[in-house]
């Protein structure tokens, strides 16, 4: 049975501006890049120490690694949080929250925002993160564990819990929009940046800061990490320990550092005049449920073929996948499938730039998507590291390096998985905005 | 975009009332307060001593496994057990149902942190040199990286159900279930999915769980009372009374709903979230982003705020909270917040982080069935910043069409979520 209300609904008077926001035409571009990683703090840094090719992952020296099995990974070994950050600030938060805020200042700079003249409602967040701050929260459990409760710092209930960062961010710079923090594992990273354009496509919002941070490599969450099973046991080359998709792979490496990306929606960033690196075109995400966990391809092979739908691309048009990247032959090979199955005879190469600095698990696919919004800036793909031997099981695994002959980068996909069967696919494409500026410093 | 609107099919409870929907209206309802001291760990050295715990939650008995119970933390127990109980609500079997169209997206504030916090105390070890950096033995547990992860509790129910759709987890501290079904129906109107399990759990009546709000002066010390503990916008509230709980809802595409004669429970007219901007802990007194976020929510839903029949409020009990979001309701109401009923859920169940405004929410719909305003218990003794109608202690029968859910938290986040009964028509 149905009733209108007193008034109804129907007839309730409409607010301004809401429908016109809500279009479903809105569009997202990326317009700012921050990047705290192993090899760079800052776009610059990051994308020339990205064509030179060469590791950053090295020995672990923060903590003794003597007992664990895994003792190498990518430190951002040049961060530090007085550079960018207040004592104040530094107190209260954990060293992935530093990271994510420095990357958060220069994404701001990068865009050419200038926050004092944004509607504070329409600038939002979306963040990701596998454990919360828990350099920070082993401190305080030691305490608490060996000391007594009444010591426990009393930024404990601030520092660790997983929105932690969006608050630090949004006070510091009055932004008070739509500001959400997921956890996905390893996929968390990817899914930010999918659910914060989603949030400017429904009108939630016009920017949105989006991105992931992660600092694991502190010793008992190492330890954790280690009972993934999938971490790398090699000591002896570390630059040369972190091999996806090669065979003589030896396993996950772990890295800390933060990728925050601007989205804006696209009619405003063009309207203000900004630098365009991409649009994100669309995106899916899904889950293996209890499919053989963590080992199907097809689900994720379906993932990828509904980004690309969303994106409203043909799969035949996608030029590379930035994929996950284990490093562990089962979970390479059903990857190299899923990419297989969903692209086929198109075989866009795969590019796996995380290789020179480890995977930073939640922040990995917002990194990656640095990276993609850099190779389609200058239409060039970094040259391979660690991938002597492709090998992605029965599928050809096709790479490639450098300037892609004949063809210009026009389309990528970044793909992410994790613990739990997750998967979740981001689409960029060059965006069609005037190519001169992009051109001359490419 | 309102063509895909999200409508509730499927709810399910464990709260400190007991487990089920049936327990938690009775105790809400009749404004029966829950509370007691913390037996399972020491708190000697703690300021707060009080919360409301679940009294009678059993996994094996509610038809977990030995080994799902030792893969999961409660967390993730009571999710899963709440999940199943939605989903039979709701009538849907996975075998009449597009798996690559039903997801999950549960919200928890802590997550895990019990397992975690439990494998650090047998695992880590007191050494004289680097305070510090702990040292860790080398057999930790290694069910504790899906223990304590957060996202367990959104996977697990999808492993569980064996669903394939949109999955993640909302970690936005105490907004997260409201936040986990905004994002929820965002999933649903963009048309990424049909169907979402939503809502929101967490079990954090751990060590440092309680340390870390106690330590901020969060959390009450009224010890000695445990059940009076929590008197939201009373004069003598002294902060929340840390509670555990689960709360989630089958939230199913309106069409989909339709096609397979599905009971609506309740429709989500609109989500809306905003930040303060203020203090990571700390509020203003004048409310102006809370009632801006009301605000949006009802924009969104295309309702004007005389519409609004009851507001379930935040109310956490806290000197700030409470006197903010009075004062957020006057500034978005006018005179009209003096008419409309405000109560607060957390009077009787105290405060359960990320699942309090997800079970909140399923008041709401209850209450809407019901033509009943649940009361605010424990209040006794008016206070002068906060002055509106909390419907004291004894329930009130009122038709509801329209009741809107929120819930604020650290981080400074607004949220709010605008239900309607499942007579109201859609625009």
């Amino acid at each position: 049975m149905s009733v209108p209300l007193q008034g109804s609904i129907q007839g309730a008077r409409l607010h301004h501006g809401v429908d016109s926001e809500r279009s479903p035409a809105r569009r997202v571009v990326v317009t700012g890049l921050g990047v705290v990683a192993p090899n760079g703090l800052g776009r610059e840094a990051f994308w020339d120490s990205t064509q030179r090719g060469g590791s950053f992952i090295t020995a672990i020296d923060r903590f003794d690694t003597e007992s664990y099995s895994c003792r190498i990974g990518g430190a951002v070994a040049g961060f530090r949080a007085a550079d960018f950050l207040p004592h104040l600030t530094i107190k209260q938060t954990d060293r992935a929250t530093q990271m994510a805020l420095a990357a958060c200042q220069m994404a701001t700079e990068d865009a050419g925002l200038d926050l004092r003249a944004e509607d504070p409602r329409q600038v939002g967040m979306y963040f990701a993160n596998v454990f919360g701050g828990m350099e920070f929260a082993e401190r305080e459990l030691y305490t608490q564990s060996f000391i007594g409760s009444d010591r426990v710092s009393a930024y404990q209930s601030i520092a660790w819990f997983f929105a932690a960062t969006q608050g630090q961010w949004s006070i510091s710079e009055g932004i008070k929009g739509f500001g959400k923090s997921i956890v996905a594992d390893r996929a968390g990273g990817h899914q930010a940046l999918l659910l914060g354009a989603l949030a400017i496509r429904q009108g939630h919002a016009s920017v949105v800061y989006a991105g992931g941070f992660e600092a694991p490599l502190v010793p008992y969450v190492f330890r954790i990490h280690e009972g993934s099973r999938l971490l790398s046991k090699a000591t002896a080359n570390p630059g040369r320990s972190y091999r996806p998709f090669d065979a003589g792979r030896t396993g996950l490496v772990l890295a800390e550092g933060s990728a925050i990306l601007i989205l804006e929606e696209a009619e405003r960033a063009r309207r203000r005049g900004a630098r365009i690196y991409a649009e994100l075109a669309g995106g899916a995400l899904n889950c293996d449920g209890r499919q053989a966990p963590e080992l199907t391809s097809r689900i994720l092979a379906t993932c990828l073929r509904r980004a690309v739908a969303d994106a409203g691309i043909e799969p035949e048009s996608v030029d590379c996948v930035l994929p996950e990247g284990v490093a562990v032959r089962d979970h390479d090979y059903r990857e190299a499938r899923a990419i297989h199955e969903a692209f086929g005879t198109a075989r866009p190469t795969v590019c796996v730039p995380k290789a020179r600095t480890g995977h930073a698990l939640a922040a990995s696919g917002p990194l990656d998507a640095a990276w993609g919004c850099l190779m389609l800036r200058h239409g060039t793909e970094p040259p391979p590291v660690n991938l002597e031997h492709p090998d992605g099981g029965d599928v050809p695994l096709p790479v490639t390096g450098g300037a892609a002959p004949g063809r210009r980068l026009e389309t990528l996909v970044c793909c992410g998985s994790g613990y739990g069967g997750v998967n979740t696919a981001v689409v960029l494409t060059r965006h069609g905005a005037p190519q001169g500026e992009g051109a001359a410093d490419a | 975009m309102r063509d895909r609107r999200a409508v509730v099919t499927g709810m399910e409870a464990i709260t400190p009332a007991g487990c089920g929907v049936g327990p938690l209206w009775e105790a809400v309802r009749e404004g029966r307060a829950c509370g007691g001291r913390v037996a399972a760990f020491d708190v000697s050295r703690n300021a707060s001593q009080i919360v409301a715990a679940i009294p009678d939650f059993d996994p094996l008995a509610a038809g977990l496994t030995e080994s799902d119970v030792a893969r999961m933390d409660r967390v993730t127990q009571l999710a899963v057990v709440a999940a199943r109980g939605a989903f039979r609500h709701a009538g849907l079997r996975a075998d009449a149902l597009d798996p690559e169209r039903a997801g999950v997206l549960i919200g928890t504030a802590v997550g895990g942190v019990g397992f975690m916090e439990r494998e650090f105390r047998r695992v880590c070890v007191e050494q004289e040199t680097r305070p510090d950096l702990v040292q860790v033995r080398d057999d930790l547990d290694p069910n504790t990286y899906g223990g304590f992860l957060a996202f367990s509790v959104s996977a697990e129910v999808a492993r569980d159900l064996e669903l394939n759709g949109p999955t993640s987890t909302m970690a936005t501290g105490c907004t997260a279930g409201l936040d986990a079904i905004g994002a929820a129906t965002a999933l649903i109107e963009s048309g990424m999915a049909d169907v979402v399990v939503t809502g929101g759990v967490d079990a954090p009546l751990t060590p440092i769980v309680l340390t870390a709000f106690d330590n901020i002066k969060a959390l009450t010390r009224r010890n000695a009372d445990p059940t009076r503990a929590s008197r939201p916008f009373d004069r003598d509230r002294d902060g929340f009374l840390l509670a555990e709980g689960c709360g989630l809802l089958v939230l199913e595409e309106a069409g989909h709903a339709r096609r397979r004669g599905a009971e609506v429970l309740g429709q989500v007219l609109g989500f809306a979230s905003l930040s303060n901007a203020y203090h990571m802990t700390g509020l203003p007194a004048d409310g102006e982003d809370l009632a801006a976020t009301l605000g949006a929510a009802l924009d969104r839903a295309r309702l004007n705020p005389d519409q609004v029949d009851y507001v379930n409020a935040h109310g956490s009990s806290t000197k700030q909270n409470d006197r903010n979001e009075t004062g957020a309701l006057k500034r978005w109401l006018g005179e009209g917040a003096y008419r409309v009923p405000v109560s607060s859920t957390k009077s009787v169940l105290g405060h359960s982080l990320g699942a309090a405004s997800a079970i909140e929410t399923i008041v709401c719909l209850l209450s809407m069935d019901d033509c009943v305003v649940p009361p605010t218990a424990n209040y006794e003794t008016p206070c002068p910043e906060c002055d509106l109608d909390y419907v004291p202690n004894a329930a009130r029968e009122r038709r509801i069409d329209v009741a809107e859910c929120n819930a604020s938290g650290f981080s400074g986040i607004h949220s709010s979520l605008v239900l309607g009964h499942s007579r109201l028509r859609a625009s």
